[in-house]
């Protein structure tokens, strides 16, 4: 056994358990909400469209931009610049999906596993988040609404073709 | 009979504006009236010391004290009023590496966003009816991160596909177009 998990298992033999009080539960009571107020409060989500994202999404977007500049002055090393890209995607599949553009959380979210921890940072990797934030620009500008249905799916499948593509070639 | 959430004081914590008043607002019609908000962990821990909530509800990347931050200090901090407070943790990222990152730091629930109605009164759900118990050891105090399957769990209902007019699907033919020409040499 290596030191870290002897150390791991000294800890949780020295552990102590506790159940703390269920305040919430005493307040709360029980019986669970109308299925009404459910669809009431999911469709306070899904009609969420009177403020603009693309304020939020253009902002999201030149952070990725600025910070691939950097990484090719850098030659491709830059772990700080790394971090605001994925950051900065992750802020979009989290937030597009909230205004109405569910698509652009799914695209958002095929880059952002391919971003996250990337370890072959090369220009074919600029190109494809490159192409990831004009695929975005698009969706927002054209105003596709919702996860853009048949056609919303072949543009998720194209998108992670192109990273499938990416994975074969350096991997 | 039904749940009694107006009884129950939940803190908010988001710093994206537009999202923290939808949160609010989709408690709100769930029934919770007693919200407290703030704009990031740093003034998040000050309002969670005035106001004792019993649940916190926080966002994960923020500046300059973010989701992760504010929850060591809830936990650990000794001017904190509840350390055992169940807390939620919003956030984009969904991968197993990071959950299980906010899962080593204390969190009660994950909730990915982008999230549905149903997903939040789902973890509101757990931490009412199948609290965790606490664990501590000399690097951990927190929620225990096993947790047992719950027989009774039906599953969150998925969002069916939309329907999308004729000139909606040219259009999203045409981004596959600009798509496929900028990664084509991949």
């Amino acid at each position: 056994m290596s030191d870290k998990k002897s150390d791991i298992h000294q800890d949780w033999e020295n552990a102590k358990f506790s159940m703390p009080e269920n305040k919430v539960k005493k307040k709360a009571g029980s019986g669970g909400i109308p299925d009404v107020i459910l669809q009431r409060a999911e469709v306070l989500i899904e009609e969420n469209h009177h403020v603009d994202f693309n304020p939020f999404a253009e902002k999201y977007l030149s952070n990725i931009e600025q910070s691939l500049l950097e990484l090719i002055e850098n030659n491709y090393v830059s772990p700080k610049s790394m971090t605001t890209i994925s950051e900065n995607i992750m802020h979009l599949k989290a937030n597009g999906g909230m205004f109405g553009y569910m698509l652009v959380s799914y695209v958002a979210d095929i880059a952002l596993n391919f971003s996250d921890n990337q370890k072959i940072i090369n220009e074919d990797f600029v190109k494809i988040i490159k192409a990831h934030n004009k695929t975005i620009r698009l969706i927002i500008s054209n105003k596709l609404k919702g996860d853009g249905g048949n056609g919303g799916n072949a543009l998720k499948e194209e998108f992670y073709n192109a990273i499938v593509r990416f994975n074969k070639k350096y991997m | 009979m039904a749940y009694e959430f107006d009884k129950i004081k939940i803190l908010v914590v988001e710093d994206m504006l537009p999202i923290l008043g939808l949160t609010k607002s989709v408690l709100n019609v769930f029934g919770f009236k007693n919200l407290v908000s703030a704009k990031d962990g740093s003034e998040a821990f000050e309002v969670f010391c005035e106001e004792n909530p019993d649940i916190v509800v926080t966002d994960w990347v923020m500046e300059p004290v973010d989701g992760i931050q504010l929850i060591d200090m809830i936990r650990n901090d000794q001017r904190s009023p509840n350390p055992y407070v169940p807390i939620i943790l919003l956030t984009g990222y969904s991968n197993r590496l990071r959950v299980e990152d906010a899962r080593d730091k204390g969190i009660t629930e994950f909730l990915a966003k982008p999230y549905s109605a149903r997903d939040l009164f789902t973890r509101l759900v757990q931490i009412i009816e199948n609290p965790r118990q606490f664990v501590k050891t000399k690097e951990f105090f927190g929620p225990d991160r096993r947790r047992r399957k719950n027989e009774n769990f039906d599953g969150v209902i998925k969002r069916h596909t939309d329907e999308i007019t004729p000139e909606q699907e040219k259009l999203a033919e045409k981004i596959i177009f600009e798509m496929k020409k900028d990664t084509k040499d991949v």
